[in-house]
């Protein structure tokens, strides 16, 4: 900045320097060639005078009679003219004289040997100055004609007398002009007389003089000298010039002396105001840097609490707006901060807030244990759709109240998202590292001990907590949270209130999650197949019905067991696609029996979701009325649990089912809880008693009572019973003689693909047969 | 002067045994009258010598010399009167007459001897535009031209050298010395082949019908 102020203001100066240069420059020229021109004058002047006087003083003497007298007497008395001319020289401070006859014949003169022929005559007789070499000397000559009779037409004599001109150009005349004046003669570049010392005039002889109106400059001596020429009078027929010349510093000595003045003033001018522009930089400059530089830092979130200060207005206003401006932006970061921090329905840190703190809490205190818990509110969605969102929302704040009643160790709580906490133990000291999880997590399954009263409602609030911990199961904060999810989800599953997160836990859902997602892709693929379990009807001793159980050969994981993903994809959804599939492919199956003279019915699991889905009726009818089957020829199996989800809907399809003549079992019946009275609603033909009490039948007393028991009951409802797990002998014996209906197991057959199902079919009824 | 002339005339009148007349005109380069020229006739042949009696008179009247031009036959007196009431310097440095009259006044100045032929130029050393000239010829023929240029002589026939001057004539121009033969009345006629010189002080603006001569 001061930089090219400076730039600038030299720039100035050498203009303006420049400029009053050249300007006074040509002044000086002007005034000099004035001068000159005067200085020209003045010399033309007294030459012209001087020769005047002596051609005035000529003209008297040439009408003297006495001279007269002696002139025309001369050719007897030469001495007497000579010596009267001699006389008259000196008055007239003459240096030289001739005395012609009127044929130019020399009469007497003052040279001896002197010639002074008519053409020379001629020439001096014209008007002007004369200037004449004789003897190696310069004279200025005047001549005058002589008439005896002074109105004669006829001269008689000439009279001619001539000055030197080293005389007529004394140092008188230098100091009046103040130049050096010399005398030349272009024509034979010849300086008559000069003022110079006689070493410069000779120098001056040797250069090329210019002559024209203009001022021109030659070196004398190693000095510059600027020169004027000017006519003055002739030597023979051509002209001669005074040079005047003087010293160009002395010329232009004005020019100088006033460019140095200029130079000094502009020079203290220029620091004055480097000066002042570096005391606007100090005042104005420097608080504006400073400023940017605080604007910057603000721009990049760094928020700034000194100021510069400064006394100009300007500096101090702006100043004010950065600082107000800064303020603004920390007031709004602060409400963008807690909208994005912040859960708005509880007041509750939110998830993005829950992950910082996690993270933060890694990198502050790597060595400390951290716990992470995800609490899921258990049935909040049913809980919302019974006493509307508003209420729900209501219940979620006061879940977030109660959650900050905590009061153990230092706790960070979350609203994650829905009915969905987060919480965040932080076990800094020694103490928290002795700290339990399992404790904590009991200690915050306790505040939920009391009902919460919503509205009037007291709702008893179930909660499903995952616990992880850092750095033992994840050392990120993506890790810990997976891991803490994965542990809730699995406590959900398995109806605990709180899951400590375990590495197989992991292992497992990180394959069912990839499964799921390739369930569907695995559907189309043909990865799935349905296997046959046959069904003996024990009083006939006869194969009727099988079960069909989806087995999936996956070309990475080989066989994969049902129970691996058929909970997965009913949480997912994907089971309806599976259900359809393994129903679609149970009905092809039959249809491909019948035309084999196999005579069978098949069982299709059915999972609730299908039930809730009240397309599954239309269909199992589009598909019966595809295959051209009998209804009775498809038996579907049902759990309790999937009734009792939704058993308005459940029942509704049901009833549906058996309007259309399909046969509906109760699957793994007995280790539900349905109640007596729902089993009696359940339009269902038979029950089928859960492998758990079948499978050590023959030597279990208790089992026995049960199952007597259960299928004396379903002969009481007229319900055919199904036992399932048959794996010996004295099973099947047992389960004949209490008339159970049929059974299924390992020592009829394991499930089987379709063409082994038929082999050991055709087998088993040779055998028997 | 009358006198003079008619004596002069009836003295050739009778030496003579037949005489003619002879008419000059002269003029002038761009063809105007010269007047007031002075021609001057001499026999080529020898005269019976013939000597002047009277004396000329060279005037000065009005601080001029009066006549301008004064024509005398050679050995002729003339007196310098002085008609003026101021005194004159009378000289002159002609080498056919070289003479000073200091300062004087009326008749004070005795005749002069004019024994050379030539001209001689008359000035006055205190007043330097008085000219006048003495032309000394030899011998009796010699007139000046009228206004318009003219005039006439009555001589014997015969040879003469005619010769024409006058201070304006450029002394270069020609014919201004020619061999004439005069048989029986005769009339010639001169043109100058050269300008007149500058009429320095008007001397020849005389009045028109003024001839000093007859």
């Amino acid at each position: 900045m001061a930089l090219i102020f400076l730039s600038l203001l030299t720039l100035i100066v050498l203009v303006t320097v420049l400029f009053v240069w050249r300007a006074t420059y040509n002044h000086s020229t002007e005034q000099l060639q004035s001068h000159v021109r005067t200085s020209a004058s003045v010399v033309a002047e007294k030459i012209s005078n001087t020769a005047s006087v002596l051609r005035s003083n000529l003209i008297i003497l040439a009408k003297d009679f006495s001279i007269k007298q002696l002139i025309a007497t001369a050719a007897d008395d030469k001495k007497s003219l000579y010596s009267a001319m001699e006389n008259f020289q000196a008055r007239s401070l003459a240096d030289i004289f001739w005395v012609l006859d009127a044929d130019y014949v020399p009469l007497v003169s003052s040279q001896d040997n002197s010639v002074m022929d008519e053409n020379a005559l001629s020439e001096l007789r014209q008007s002007g100055l004369h200037w004449y070499q004789h003897g190696g000397q310069f004279y200025l000559l005047e001549a005058v004609a002589l008439k005896f009779v002074e109105s004669s037409v006829q001269n008689n004599a000439w009279l001619i007398m001539g000055i030197r001109a080293d005389r007529l150009f004394d140092q008188k005349l230098v100091s009046l002009t103040d130049m050096q004046i010399s005398v030349y003669h272009p024509d034979t570049a010849t300086i008559l007389t000069s003022t110079f010392a006689p070493q410069l005039a000779t120098e001056l002889g040797s250069h090329t003089i210019v002559i024209a109106p203009t001022l021109h400059e030659l070196t004398l001596a190693d000095e510059n000298y600027i020169y004027g020429s000017s006519q003055l009078g002739r030597w023979g027929e051509s002209p001669v010039y005074t040079l005047l010349a003087t010293q160009e510093t002395k010329a232009y000595l004005s020019t100088q002396s006033l460019i140095e003045q200029l130079v000094i003033i502009l020079s203290v001018a220029g620091v004055l105001a480097l000066i002042s522009a570096i005391v606007m930089s100090r005042t104005i400059t420097r608080p504006l840097e400073d400023l940017i530089a605080i604007a910057r830092k603000i721009s990049l979130g760094k928020y700034v609490q000194q100021f510069p200060q400064s006394n100009t207005k300007e500096v101090v206003t702006l100043t004010a707006a950065i600082n107000d401006m800064q303020n603004g932006i920390i007031e709004r970061e602060k409400e963008i901060n807690h909208l994005a921090f912040f859960d708005e329905l509880t007041g509750l840190p939110n998830r993005i807030q829950f992950h910082q703190h996690i993270t933060r809490s890694i990198e502050q205190n790597i060595a400390a244990k951290l716990i992470v818990l995800t609490m899921d509110v258990d049935r909040f969605k049913e809980i919302n759709d019974t006493i509307s969102h508003e209420k729900g929302d209501h219940l979620l704040q006061m879940i977030a109240q109660r959650l900050k009643t905590y009061t153990g160790t230092k706790a960070f709580f979350a609203r994650l998202g829905g009915d969905e906490f987060g919480i965040i133990i932080e076990a800094l000291n020694e103490e928290g590292r002795k700290a339990d999880p399992e404790a904590i997590a009991q200690a915050v399954v306790a505040l939920f001990e009391q009902p919460f009263a919503v509205d009037g409602l007291n709702l008893d609030i179930d909660v499903s907590i995952g616990l992880a911990v850092y750095p033992e199961h994840a050392i990120n904060e993506q890790g810990l949270l997976q891991c803490a999810d994965i542990a809730m989800y699995s406590c959900k599953d398995q109806h605990y209130r709180y899951a400590l997160y375990q590495p197989e836990l992991n292992k497992h859902s990180v394959m069912r999650l990839s499964l799921m997602s390739e369930l569907k892709g695995a559907l189309v693929a043909g990865q799935l197949q349905l296997y046959y379990q046959p069904k003996l009807a024990i009083a006939d001793n006869k194969i009727t019905t099988a079960e069909c159980l989806i087995r999936w050969i996956h070309p990475q994981h080989g066989f994969i067991a049902p129970d691996d993903f058929i909970p997965l994809a009913e949480q997912t959804g994907a089971i309806r696609h599976v259900t359809h599939w393994a129903l679609n492919t149970a009905c092809m199956q039959l249809k491909n029996w019948q035309s084999q003279n196999i005579t069978l019915s098949l069982a299709v699991n059915i999972s609730a979701m299908d039930l809730v889905d009240m397309q599954l009726p239309a269909y199992i009818a589009k598909l019966l009325s595809k295959y051209d089957l009998a209804a009775d020829l498809l038996t579907l199996e049902v759990t309790e649990s999937a009734v009792m989800g939704n058993p308005e809907n459940a029942l509704k399809a049901l009833h549906t089912l058996r309007s259309m003549g399909v046969i509906l079992s109760i699957d793994d019946f007995g280790t539900g809880f349905s109640s007596m009275a729902q089993l009696k609603k359940m339009p269902v033909h038979e029950l089928k008693i859960d492998k758990a009490f079948v499978l050590d039948l023959a030597n279990n007393k208790d089992d026995q009572i049960m199952v007597k028991t259960l299928v004396s009951l379903a002969q009481n409802l007229s319900l055919q019973t199904v036992a399932e797990g048959v794996e010996d002998l004295a099973t099947l014996e047992f389960l004949q003689s209490i008339n159970c209906t049929k059974a299924q197991g390992y020592y009829l057959s394991k499930a089987l693909p379709a063409a082994q199902f038929e082999t050991w079919y055709h087998n088993f009824h040779r055998v028997e047969a | 002067m009358q006198k003079f002339f008619l004596l002069f005339f009836l003295t050739q009148l009778n030496s003579l045994v037949s005489a003619a007349e002879l008419h000059i005109e002269l003029h002038t380069q761009d063809n105007q009258a010269m007047p007031n020229a002075v021609i001057y006739l001499t026999p080529t042949k020898a005269l019976s010598p013939s000597t002047p009696h009277s004396v000329a008179i060279m005037d000065q009247i009005d601080r001029q010399f009066s006549p301008h031009i004064l024509v005398v036959q050679k050995d002729s007196q003339i007196r310098f009167p002085n008609s003026d009431s101021i005194k004159h310097h009378v000289y002159s440095f002609s080498p056919a007459k070289t003479f000073e009259l200091q300062l004087y006044r009326g008749l004070d100045a005795n005749p002069l001897l004019f024994s050379k032929t030539g001209i001689v130029e008359l000035g006055c050393n205190i007043h330097d535009w008085m000219l006048g000239y003495v032309l000394v010829v030899d011998t009796p023929y010699f007139a000046k031209t009228n206004r318009q240029g003219q005039t006439q002589f009555d001589l014997v026939e015969g040879e003469y050298r005619l010769n024409i001057w006058h201070p304006r004539i450029k002394a270069n121009s020609k014919n201004l010395e020619q061999i004439i033969v005069v048989n029986g009345d005769t009339s010639l006629h001169f043109q100058l082949d050269q300008a007149l010189l500058p009429d320095v002080n008007q001397y020849e603006a005389v009045p028109a019908d003024v001839n000093d001569y007859e």
